[in-house]
């Protein structure tokens, strides 16, 4: 059988195109197909062989000339079917070939277009039906708590489950808890996607950095700069804008991490960029990580080559190295301990006896000033015990003299007798009484011989040194304490802008009175027992004290705050008040001993008493834990911190750093790149540096 | 007048690869820069790339307007294979990966995957199977292919009835009633043709060794129409289960085509509600 080239003529075969839609039901079927195949709506057209079709004839008579129209049916079956048959179209035009209908069938583009149709439907039900927490027929509903238990369920709007805990927070609320264009209305949906939002707005109404602890701490206040690294520095105007999404990617799945960050998005924006820690980090401060003073003065080496080998005190030293004083952890830094738990040991005892004498009797120019204190004062003012005595000689004597007159009157002489007798003793025991009272009330000459002291001076804004000056206002105000207590004491000190609450905390007005009124006898006054150390407030002679009740007493720590209010005031007596009280050999000012004052040229006249537990440099993180497992054993801490020699400079040339400064040397890079190295310990910019500044929770899940 | 070959198609193909490269490269350049930035190239990379799947889908409806002077179709499907794989390229840097962790967007990977895997797939399979045909030596149109059979199986049937009324013996009736008819009713041997093995060609050749020692020279040219008949037979069937098998492959590269830009389409709608 040689092959019919030309079978395919148009003239031989049917027009047969890939694109048809449908297929003679036969020719599926592998059968001969009819020669016309189906239509294109899928219709059987092979009933017939073909349709017939009229042609209309005129026809013009001869003779007549009569013009006659003549129709007839033609078949029009084609060449490949045959052609014309004989039969013939039948009179009433319908094909005489007449053959049993078929069913059409699709071809496969047809089927293929179908399928399409379906599968573009199947994902347009599946949207539909999973969008789940957004309203959909399938997925999670809330429960009677509002609670979606949606872990696990499909969703066709979830991009993928959520981190750990955010999965948690959004359990009641869904996706609105961070998109604000999730809306429960398909109006509201459909907006939002015309509508631009960021997402970091819902994360910082949970998420806040550096502001939580400044709240609860404002001796911790950092500059803003360091509260938040993510917001544009203000000095980089070149630097991209961060938004919490750029880094932080979810949908991710529950145990995905999503706060990784690579080395090369720190370099976006430093612009001191380099390969790797190990070959080109920038070195590291020349004094690092002591670059900054120290809130608390703690001389290492004085305390551990001096005292603690000391034998007098070898008891109280550490027993296990630097770890027995820097035992708080805090984010991977071993803070000293607690002044209790360390420090008090030896330093308590000196805390409480490091008194302050507050105010005293003075050097009137004239005693008798305080007389109107006397009258203040009245009975019983210890100092007034002799007149009492008077009185009593007095009263004693009146019913002995009562008694010589009834008998005077009534001529009993040995009554007379005796009651002169009496009368006798009497005067005498009243002149003696009157001379004890004229000594003890004797302003001739001053009890005290001291001059007023500088808080008193600065309070009352006189000199100290000049009787004739601050006597009248001297003795005015030891009338009113007389009289009222401490009350005029706190008025001066209001006056001066301080915090009487605060600085006069724990004074009684009875012991203000009682000096006062004794200092108006001008006499000393005793107290009832010596004072102890940590005894508060104490009198004593002529003054009044304040003996700090232990570490971190609040009155003393007024003071001082009221000391550097006043440092530089150019009010009288200002410059020696604050002397006075900011010394640090004596009174409140030996607190700085070990705390830190601050300059005197300070914008801040403050004292930041708590070492911050917040590190000062807050984007860097240092974890002393793993370090400490695998230093060596001898070494221990020495091996990154080392102690300066005495007498010893520093690396760059400077001499040793003030005592509260630090006296350690700067940690040498070298030490750290002895394990963080290529083929060591990791390297990147994340171990070492955090991006966010103490970064908080607002809210909790439950 | 200068006749293009298919040949002249590679340099296109060539150019429009390296661009398609190097746009791809470059486009993952600037999304890793970008996320250095702490900014997010997603938006971009993603219209990129819906940008590509959607041009790619051009390329059917381009098929449609074919009245139309557009370029000859090798071009067209040079520029579809090249940015198929661009596409590929560009789902990887859209989404740094190759999978998904959501329920619908898993979805819409693996109907990506499923489709790209269907194009490349299409691809070989598309360069292979022409060959195969040509080897044939047998050209038919895939919507002759049942008209042929019905024609190959009238011309066998008469060849049998030759045989018999020219030696007045059955057998060859027999042979073609009792083993040919069921070959010649409707395409045979499909699996065999596909994977281009000669199980078909065997069956044929043991068959008529068989029965030709069973007729007598009267049947033989009876028996050589017949044979004749059946070894066309066996082409047309291997026109049919290569021709179809391609149609097929469009059918699925298309349905999966068509659900994926469906899915990227919803993707669109919620990137812009809830990524930005």
């Amino acid at each position: 059988m040689t092959e019919d080239k030309n079978r395919f003529a148009h003239d031989r075969s049917p027009y047969e195109r890939p694109n048809f839609p449908f297929r003679c039901g036969r020719e599926a079927a592998f059968g001969k197909p009819c020669p016309r195949g189906p239509s294109a709506g899928g219709d059987c057209q092979g009933i017939s062989d073909c349709t017939p079709f009229r042609t209309r004839k005129v026809v013009t008579n001869a003779e007549t000339g009569e013009e006659t129209e003549i129709q007839r049916w033609e078949c029009r079956r084609p060449q490949h079917a045959g052609g014309p048959c004989a039969e013939g179209p039948r009179p009433d035009g319908t094909c005489s070939c007449i053959h049993p209908p078929c069913a059409p069938k699709p071809t496969i583009r047809r089927q293929r277009g179908r399928w399409a149709m379906l599968a573009v439907a199947a994902m347009v039900a599946m949207a539909l039906a999973f969008v789940g927490a957004a309203g959909g027929i399938i997925g999670p509903k809330p429960d009677a708590d509002g609670i979606l238990s949606h872990v696990g369920w499909p969703s066709s709007v979830n991009p993928g489950p959520l981190s750990g805990k955010h999965e948690q927070f959004t359990a009641k609320d869904g996706c609105i808890s961070c998109h604000v264009g999730h809306s429960d209305t398909l109006t509201g949906w459909a907006g939002a996607i015309f509508e631009r939002t960021t997402i970091s707005d819902s994360c910082v109404s949970c998420h806040s950095f550096g502001e939580k602890q400044a709240d609860a701490d404002p001796e911790a206040q950092l500059p803003m700069a360091f509260a938040a690294h993510n917001t544009k520095f203000p000095n980089r105007t070149d630097a991209p804008t961060a938004t919490c999404t750029g880094c932080h990617t979810e949908h991710k799945g529950v145990d995905a991490s999503i706060t990784p960050m690579e080395d090369g998005q720190c370099s976006a924006c430093h612009t001191t960029k380099f390969d790797s820690f190990s070959k080109s980090h920038p070195k590291f401060g020349a004094n690092f990580p002591h670059e900054s003073a120290r809130t608390i003065k703690f001389p290492h080496g004085k305390h551990l080559e001096t005292h603690f080998v000391d034998q007098r005190y070898i008891d109280k030293a550490p027993k296990n190295g630097c770890v027995s004083c820097h035992t708080d952890q805090v984010d991977g830094r071993l803070l000293p301990g607690s002044f209790e738990n360390g420090c008090a040991a030896c330093h308590e005892v000196a805390i409480k006896e490091q008194g302050m004498a507050v105010f005293g009797l003075p050097e009137l120019s004239d005693p008798e000033l305080t007389a109107e204190a006397r009258d203040s004062c009245g009975f019983p003012v210890p100092q007034l015990e002799p007149a009492r005595a008077t009185l009593e000689a007095l009263a004693e004597a009146l019913p002995t003299m009562q008694a010589l007159g009834e008998n005077a009157e009534s001529g009993n002489l040995n009554g007379v007798m005796s009651g002169v007798a009496a009368l006798g003793e009497a005067q005498a025991a009243i002149a003696e009484a009157q001379e004890e009272l004229a000594e003890a009330v004797d302003m001739s000459e001053a009890v005290s011989l001291d001059s007023l002291s500088p808080i008193a001076a600065f309070l009352l804004a006189v000199p100290a040194d000049d009787a004739d000056e601050y006597s009248e206002a001297a003795a005015a105000f030891l009338i009113a304490a007389a009289a009222e207590g401490q009350v005029p004491l706190a008025e001066a000190i209001d006056a001066k802008g301080g915090d009487a609450n605060v600085l006069l905390s724990g004074l009684s007005p009875e012991l203000v009175t009682e000096v006062t009124c004794a200092w108006a006898a001008n006499t000393e006054y005793e107290p009832k027992q010596d004072p102890e150390p940590g005894a508060g407030w104490t009198a004593q002679e002529l003054q009044v004290s304040y003996l700090p009740t232990g570490h971190a007493d609040a009155v003393t720590k007024g003071w001082i705050a009221f000391g550097l209010a006043n440092r530089g005031s150019e009010d009288e007596g200002a410059e020696a008040f604050s002397e006075l009280v900011l010394s640090p050999s004596d009174g409140p000012g030996r607190c700085f001993k070990c705390h830190v004052a601050p300059a005197a040229d300070a914008e801040k006249q403050a004292v930041q008493w708590a070492t911050p537990r917040r590190d000062v440099r807050p984007f860097t993180a240092f974890n002393h834990d793993p370090h400490l497992n695998v230093l060596d054993q001898g070494a221990g801490c020495a091996t990154c911190h080392r102690q300066v020699e005495a007498g010893a400079t520093l690396a760059d040339g400077q001499s040793r750093p003030e005592p509260h400064a630090n006296d350690f040397k700067p940690i040498d890079q070298a030490t750290c790149k002895d394990c963080h190295r290529p083929g060591g310990v990791r390297q990147d910019c994340g171990l070492c540096h955090r991006y966010h500044s103490n970064p908080s929770v607002r809210k909790r899940t439950m | 007048m200068t006749v293009r070959t298919v040949n002249s198609v590679r340099p296109f193909g060539y150019t429009l690869a390296a661009i398609g490269a190097a746009v791809v490269a470059g486009l993952a350049y600037y999304s890793h820069q970008e996320h250095l930035k702490l900014s997010d190239a997603t938006f971009v990379t993603g219209w990129v790339l819906l940008t590509a799947m959607v041009s790619l889908a051009l390329f059917n409806i381009r098929k449609r307007l074919s009245m139309m002077a557009m370029g000859r179709a090798a071009y067209w499907f040079a520029l579809h294979v090249v940015v198929g794989l661009f596409a590929v390229g560009m789902f990887i840097v859209h989404t740094g990966g190759i999978w998904a962790t959501g329920f619908y967007e898993q979805v819409m990977a693996g109907l990506f995957w499923a489709t790209a895997l269907s194009g490349i797939f299409g691809w070989l399979y598309q360069r292979a199977m022409p060959r195969r045909l040509t080897r044939i030596g047998y050209e038919v149109v895939y919507e002759r292919i049942p008209a042929e059979i019905a024609a190959l199986r009238e011309e066998a049937e008469e060849a049998a009835l030759e045989g018999v009324g020219a030696s007045g013996e059955p057998t060859l009736g027999r042979f073609y009633s009792e083993t040919m008819q069921d070959f010649f009713r409707r395409p045979r041997f499909m699996l065999s043709h596909l994977l281009g093995a000669g199980a078909a060609q065997q069956w044929i050749d043991l068959r008529f060794r068989t029965v030709r020692g069973l007729v007598g020279s009267q049947e033989e040219p009876a028996l050589a129409r017949l044979e004749a008949a059946a070894r066309r037979k066996l082409s047309i069937d291997a026109h049919y289960a290569i021709q179809r098998s391609l149609k097929l492959w469009v059918a699925v590269h298309v349905v999966l085509s068509a659900a994926m830009l469906t899915l990227a389409v919803w993707h669109l709608i919620l990137v812009h509600v809830y990524a930005r």
